[in-house]
């Protein structure tokens, strides 16, 4: 904070380039207190939940797959390859054919989580001590109850850090995605925007704007301590 | 007459004249009819021809035009709004099903002075900030101050809040924080700097210079190309609602309050560029925002002389202009 401050006092032009952190502090105070912050807030998160719970999905589905099937890790391997490495901006104009502006930032985000837990829930299933998988199979030949009561369960650990480290990085990307889709109508990203329109000169509210979606990611991250805590004592891990 | 004959005339006369009352107390103006085709057009100066589909789902502001491309290039859009260099090159070089049918914008650029410059003459060795390179702004101000432009030691920002922030610290925080002299501006980025900087004035105007150079030609700076798909009687009532509502706001400013009602200041900014009391200052000054309507048919000279800043568009022929 200090040092926040002396950054902002040593650029001589004020708001210009880096507000006073008390400026941005009465700032994101006053947005808390209007309505519409929490209308931009709840399209953001809920476009980011979208993105992140289909991708959660299928990275379970595939996941779990290239996990008791290793050669398809190698058949997912040149996908993975793609969407880890493609440069965001390249799909956007593919992402709106496919959709409306809305909703194309939620492929966006999309694009982003899935790998990520992708590569969380096949490490969690690969790291299963061999011994447990060993005892498993002289007790059934069955593969989708041991996979949901046995394996998904210890692979929880490997899942849980992949959810943690996409989906502050899911929340961020929605922001950005609202940005570059271009969309006008709502979200915190449309809300940088119209700051940067009313006045391009003052940058509180976009420095308010972002610490708002941290406050909102350490809400989340509180959240997630304490279904960490409550699934360690259920599952023993 | 009996009483009860005597009461029933005058139910039937009361009756009468109330629809005699409702009838004479309707508006002489027609009725607001939500958009019937379904519009994509960039933010700012296009957005406000349709202030008053504001809240519509049949209308969708985009801030980035390139995205508006590739409604052109699906055809899942019957209107887009394009700059027009950008529609016309589309259409030529692929092929798009769409026709330019007006021009809804005619400039919007100012240049402006920093106060730093003693002499307030643009000339040799003058520090210009210019945004979008290669862009219409670039391309417009070349083209105005093509005699002096290799001269000045020229400097370029991405967008206009840039440009902004160059214009009231007087300095480009981008190049170690040199001095500038001269900043191109759009509206109404331009106003809202200007009141933060008390040295800062408009120098000059790229719309009133152009105009000196090509005989008083209209910089058609963006247009509305309709897909041929559209029926006729859909397309000529759509253009006939624009150019009505266009007109209503320019006649009167005040129009848009109803329109924007609800509309948070921020939304309203991020789709037409400013909240209402900037944009109907920018109506009420010499239409600063340059909103206008113009059937491009009727404008072909302007487009062509527009687009002649593009050689590689070349001039258009009479098949892509809607008639």
């Amino acid at each position: 904070m200090i040092l926040w401050y002396f950054i902002s006092l040593s650029q001589g032009v004020g708001n210009l380039i880096f507000p006073t952190p008390i400026d941005v502090f009465e700032e994101t105070f006053s947005l808390l207190g209007k309505s519409a912050t929490y209308g931009w807030i709840g399209f953001s998160l809920l476009n980011t939940l979208k993105g992140f719970g289909i991708s959660f999905a299928l990275a379970l589905i595939f996941g779990s797959l290239a996990g008791n099937f290793p050669k398809l890790q190698l058949v997912f391997k040149p996908l993975l390859i793609v969407l880890k490495s493609a440069p965001t901006a390249a799909f956007v104009f593919l992402f709106l054919a496919l959709s409306n502006v809305q909703d194309a930032s939620i492929w966006i985000v999309m694009l982003l989580a899935f790998p990520i837990l992708y590569d969380s829930v096949v490490a969690g299933i690969n790291n299963i001590d061999p011994n447990i998988i060993d005892a498993m199979k002289v007790d059934t030949k069955a593969t989708l109850m041991p996979l949901v009561k046995v394996k998904l369960p210890l692979a929880l650990p490997y899942i849980l850090v992949g959810i943690a480290s996409s989906f502050a990085l899911s929340f961020k990307t929605e922001i950005m995605a609202e940005i570059i889709t271009g969309n006008t109508d709502d979200g915190l990203g449309n809300a940088i925007r119209g700051f940067r329109n009313l006045d391009a000169t003052n940058l509180v509210p976009i420095f308010a704007i972002a610490l708002i979606a941290i406050l909102i990611i350490l809400i989340v991250d509180l959240l997630g301590y304490f279904l960490k805590r409550y699934l360690k004592g259920k599952y023993s891990i | 007459m009996s009483r009860g004959k005597n009461m029933k005339n005058k139910i039937i006369y009361l009756g009468l004249l109330a629809i005699a009352i409702t009838a004479c107390s309707g508006s002489s103006k027609k009725e607001d009819s939500p958009l019937s085709l379904s519009v994509a057009t960039p933010n700012g100066a296009p957005a406000l021809a349709f202030y008053k589909h504001l809240k519509e789902g049949n209308l969708e502001i985009n801030a980035d035009p390139t995205n508006i491309i590739t409604y052109m290039a699906t055809g899942s859009k019957d209107v887009v709004v394009l700059p027009t260099n950008a529609g016309v090159k589309a259409i030529k070089a692929k092929g798009l099903n769409y026709q330019i049918a007006a021009t809804i914008t005619f400039g919007n650029f100012y240049l402006a002075g920093t106060g730093n410059d003693t002499d307030r003459a643009l000339n040799e060795g003058d520090y210009v900030v210019l945004f979008q390179q290669n862009n219409v702004p670039d391309i417009l101000f070349k083209y105005v101050y093509g005699d002096t432009f290799e001269q000045l030691d020229v400097h370029y920002v991405t967008a206009v809040s840039d440009a902004a922030s160059c214009l009231v610290s007087k300095k480009n925080i981008a190049d170690n924080n040199h001095a500038v002299d001269y900043v191109l501006m759009a509206e109404p980025a331009l106003t809202t700097a200007l009141g933060k900087n008390a040295d800062a004035y408009q120098y000059s105007s790229v719309q009133e210079k152009y105009a000196e150079k090509t005989d008083n030609k209209m910089i058609t700076q963006a247009s509305i190309f309709i897909n041929k798909n559209v029926a006729k009687k859909d397309a000529d009532e759509f253009l006939g609602n624009v150019k009505d509502d266009i007109n209503e706001l320019l006649n009167n400013a005040d129009t848009i309050d109803s329109y924007v009602e609800g509309i948070e200041d921020v939304t309203l900014a991020s789709k037409i560029g400013g909240n209402a009391t900037t944009i109907k200052n920018m109506i009420n000054h010499n239409n600063r925002v340059g909103l206008g309507f113009k059937k491009a048919i009727d404008n072909k000279a302007s487009i062509d002389s527009f687009l002649s800043l593009w050689p590689e568009i070349g001039e258009t022929s009479e098949e892509i202009y809607y008639q």
